[in-house]
């Protein structure tokens, strides 16, 4: 399905930023390059982007704005730079990235492997979302993590949410689509549906704080 | 500049360098680099033929060199004849010769004085050309600075301030040409434009000078001149 799309005056008149700003954010990388998508038009090429997602980013670039946060701290959160291949259990630890109750369910699943590469990272971290919030129990974070790991590469491309049903004691975990409607029969409830892009995010600029706090 | 895990080298007559890490490496007769290299220093006084990629701090280009990949430099000086094949990113670009990168450009500072072809996009805070360049992509600023000595091209110009002007030698240039500045779109908050041919011109204050022909303006603030100007709209109302 192909995504709405917004142009790029209509961008600039509904958000109340200016063509320099704009091209200002797009040299600073806070915008992705693949966000522009030109087409012709009766004035010639114009440039449209993806409308939610456009929206959703300039408004999150709006409001670390408003809290005083450089273009290059924008960046470092928003951007999709390359973070590390693996990570160990003790840098998370110590970065708070994730919880200790979290990391040790992976480790009661892998035995052994001290080092998380970035998809088992984030398998561990919505565990932790999850088990933080008390909607899961240890059972069902450990089912989260499972599903993410094998699912993870089939969802990556996509934006896609996991979630947590339950009926009558009985837990399920899936992956859908973020922007599917879950219809359920009327003993089902919703536990918890989680973001994966939204999730993501928070982990890279918890990381990189984190890396921030390494260096300094 | 001597270290042993850096050592310097130099080609005075013909020779050849192999790819590595290096402190200084200078060319100033004929010489091949065989690989990729890095190096502090990486001067061409001669004629220089780098087939793989180049990471330095300080690159100066006063003879003629030729980059088959990437370029990457902190200062780079470009004041003879430099052809890069790859992207080239700095901090600060001068170029005062003649260049051709088929990639994209990227320096937070672009000074370009002499004749400049660009395939790609560039980016810069400040771009500052007086000169004759073309840009196949995007030129993408916060500062452009454009001062007319010749035909100068860009597919098309974003940036907060652009300035576009003819320029006002102090010699005679007979051999210059057209002086004029073609791009599709142009788009900034403060925008100058003197001998321009766009089809599009949005911005906020636009002011449009000598020489101009533009098919459309769309401005949010306030319009200046309007000689050469096909069309023009105040945009105001996103819902209208």
């Amino acid at each position: 399905m192909e995504p709405e799309l917004i142009s790029k005056k209509d961008l600039l008149l509904t958000c109340g930023i200016s063509y320099g700003q704009l091209y200002r954010w797009k040299r600073k990388g806070l915008i992705p390059e693949d966000w522009f998508v030109r087409k012709s038009a009766f004035t010639g090429q114009e440039t449209f982007f993806p409308r939610e997602k456009m929206l959703a980013r300039v408004e999150r670039i709006l409001s670390m704005k408003d809290e005083d946060a450089s273009l290059d701290e924008i960046a470092e959160a928003v951007s999709s730079a390359p973070l590390p291949d693996t990570f160990s259990r003790d840098d998370l630890l110590e970065g708070d990235v994730v919880s200790a109750a979290a990391l040790d369910l992976f480790a009661d699943r892998h035995p052994g492997s001290a080092e998380l590469r970035f998809a088992e990272l984030l398998a561990v971290a919505v565990a932790d979302t999850l088990l933080r919030s008390g909607d899961a129990g240890r059972d069902e974070a450990l089912a989260a993590i499972a599903t993410l790991e094998e699912g993870w590469t089939a969802c990556e491309a996509t934006s896609c949410d996991l979630v947590l049903l339950r009926k009558m004691g009985v837990s399920v975990v899936l992956i859908v689509s973020s922007v599917s409607e879950l219809l359920v029969e009327t003993d089902v409830r919703v536990v918890a549906r989680v973001n994966l892009p939204e999730r993501i995010e928070v982990l890279k600029s918890r990381l990189k704080s984190q890396e921030r706090g390494v260096r300094s | 500049m001597s270290d042993t895990n850096r050592p310097d080298t130099r080609i005075a007559g013909a020779g050849t360098v192999s790819g590595g890490t290096y402190g200084e490496v200078m060319i100033a007769g004929a010489g091949t680099v065989r690989g990729d290299v890095d190096c502090l220093a990486f001067k061409v006084g001669g004629v220089a033929d780098v087939q793989g990629t180049l990471t330095a701090q300080t690159i100066t280009v006063g003879g003629s060199a030729s980059f088959m990949g990437d370029v990457k430099g902190t200062d780079v000086v470009f004041s003879g004849n430099a052809d890069v094949h790859g992207a080239l990113s700095a901090e600060s670009l001068k170029i005062s010769g003649v260049a051709r990168i088929d990639g994209a450009v990227s320096a937070p500072r672009i000074d370009i004085r002499g004749t400049t072809k660009i395939g790609g996009d560039c980016e810069a805070e400040t771009f500052d050309a007086q000169g004759v360049f073309s840009v196949g992509g995007l030129l993408n600023a916060g500062v452009v600075t454009i001062k007319l000595y010749g035909g100068c091209d860009a597919h098309d110009i974003g940036g907060e301030t652009i300035d576009v002007r003819l320029a006002q030698p102090w010699v005679f240039l007979p051999f210059m040409g057209d002086r004029n500045l073609t791009a599709d779109a142009i788009e900034g908050d403060t925008i100058y434009l003197e001998s321009t041919r766009a089809k599009v011109v949005r911005g906020a204050n636009v002011t449009i000078g000598e020489g101009c022909t533009i098919d459309l303006v769309e401005y949010t603030g306030t319009l200046t001149g309007s000689a050469g100007v096909v069309a023009s709209r105040k945009v105001t109302n996103p819902t209208a």
